[in-house]
């Protein structure tokens, strides 16, 4: 019996094999962890990118490239905050990915997510774009640019691989930690942002106060004495020695209520002011010290690593 | 000539059986030897036989005993002799290459996952190779290859199709390990066709 055909589906199964084939050719199993290894996508010529959490050491890494020649790699940075790690290998040996557009991602289009784990070849699982969303903030407090979920399964090992469209560019690389069961990708362009950080400075600046803040609730009585038309605020409960905002003359106690003009009733409107490399930048604070409305220059300091 | 994909299943669908009973059932794929209707499928499939006689049943329900003829431990293959009325019924698989396969493109499996008959899923070929730690939970060795997929299987898919985009069976489902379907590919059913008097008796 003859079976029928359908050369649109013939053509799609091809379309994404090929998608694996191109995408395959710039990604590396990573070994740095115990048992099994994950996967690293060649972002720069020399610079390899995974999730942080798969590099469990920061010495004796290697990885297995497509020829299947396992070579030595050391490691050039990471940041926890947005979970990205980068590894530094020989140049020239692989062609670097070519970046999609993850701007124009909708839900429902096709992906595929590839890995490779030894000399074995590419692995790869296949599935749809769920949910896009803006800018967000994982557990780490990092920025990343775009919401990315889609229902591929991510099998072990296949953390820090790319996430590619179905012509092999490459939209992000996976995180299977974040927000399981739905597969999280980080963007294509907070890797590019984060990698080239750690490749000049080999870790990540990020804006620091060293102030803690809480919510609080202004009296009526004292916002209509002073004209304020909101009451939500940050208290400041403790301020860390010779730290930016003790230099800029802070005090525990102060409340504020604005900064560099946006209004603040939540840490997160803090971290907010402080995304991008904002150290070296001075900052200005609204607040009410002793009944009236004063402002304080803070000059953004480096957060210490490890924080 | 183009179809839709469930014209591509429902053809398929005509080449797979139900293998009763056994703990969960399985599923078996219809093969043509030298123009005899025989059945393929698991060993641990026809391990749930009394006897060397197995019920199935076709996809249009209706029932026929299947005589073991051979079971293949080692490489988890079993193959069903069909009584000649079948052929009324059941049409012969259309076998496929491991060969060419290449990761990424589309499958589909037919199975019937906990005794849901005929279930049609999709997915696509993950890789094709040995998979380390499967030889601990399955008969064949770890010299043996596979056929690993990201598509969604359950008991009762064991002995049932996965095949290409075009309907050709690239392998037999077998079982699920670290999530993935595996299957045995299609080059071991072929040389079990070819050299099933070398392989164990039942």
């Amino acid at each position: 019996m003859s079976q029928p055909q359908s050369q649109t589906l013939i053509d799609l199964s091809n379309q994404l094999a090929g998608a694996v084939e191109r995408g395959a050719e710039s990604i590396v199993a990573v070994h740095a962890r115990p048992q099994l290894a994950s996967t690293g996508v060649h972002w720069r010529d020399g610079l390899v990118v995974t999730t942080n959490g798969t590099v469990r050491r920061d010495r004796d890494l290697t990885v297995t490239l497509s020829n299947g020649k396992r070579i030595e790699a050391t490691l050039q940075g990471r940041d926890p905050s947005t979970d990205v790690a980068v590894l530094r290998m020989a140049t020239g040996l692989l062609p670097v990915a070519t970046l999609g557009d993850a701007g124009a991602l909708r839900p429902g289009h096709l992906v595929l997510a590839l890995a490779r784990l030894d000399d074995t070849g590419p692995r790869a699982a296949f599935g749809a774009v769920s949910v896009i969303g803006g800018a967000w903030r994982p557990w780490g407090g990092g920025e990343i640019d775009r919401l990315i979920l889609s229902d591929v399964n991510l099998y072990p090992g296949f953390g820090g691989g790319p996430l590619v469209d179905p012509s092999g560019q490459v939209l992000g690389i996976n995180s299977g930690r974040l927000s399981r069961p739905y597969a999280t990708t980080l963007p294509a362009e907070t890797v590019s942002r984060v990698l080239g950080q750690l490749a000049s400075r080999g870790y990540v600046r990020r804006g620091y106060l060293g102030a803690t803040m809480q919510p609080v609730e202004l009296q009526h009585q004292l916002r209509s004495r002073l004209g304020l038309d909101r009451g939500g605020a940050l208290l400041v409960v403790s301020i860390e020695p010779d730290g930016p905002s003790a230099a800029g003359g802070l005090l525990v106690g102060d409340v504020i209520m604005a900064i560099a003009g946006r209004p603040v009733a939540e840490p997160e409107d803090v971290l907010k002011a402080l995304d991008g490399d904002t150290v070296g930048r001075t900052l200005s604070l609204e607040l009410v010290r002793g009944g009236r409305l004063e402002q304080v220059e803070v000059l953004i300091g480096e957060r210490p690593r490890g924080h | 000539m183009d179809t839709n994909l469930d014209v591509i299943a429902a053809a398929v669908r005509a080449t797979v059986v139900q293998v009763l009973p056994g703990s969960s059932g399985g599923a078996g794929v219809v093969l043509s030897r030298g123009g005899e209707l025989v059945v393929v499928t698991n060993a641990h499939v026809a391990h749930g036989a009394t006897g060397d006689r197995l019920r199935i049943l076709s996809h249009r329900r209706t029932a026929y005993r299947a005589v073991i003829e051979w079971v293949d431990a080692p490489r988890d293959l079993a193959l069903l002799a069909l009584p000649p009325a079948a052929s009324r019924d059941l049409s012969p698989a259309t076998l496929g290459d491991t060969a060419t396969l290449r990761p990424g493109q589309l499958v589909l499996a037919i199975g019937h996952p906990f005794g849901l008959a005929n279930a049609v899923t999709a997915g696509i070929v993950h890789s094709v190779g040995q998979v380390r730690g499967a030889w601990e939970v399955s008969p064949r060795s770890h010299k043996q290859s596979w056929i690993q997929a990201d598509i969604m299987l359950a008991p009762g898919n064991s002995g049932g199709p996965l095949v290409d985009i075009q309907g050709r069976v690239i392998g037999i489902n077998t079982m699920v390990f670290g999530g993935l379907a595996l299957a045995v590919p299609v080059s071991d059913i072929r040389a079990l066709l070819q050299a099933g008097s070398e392989a164990i008796p039942a």
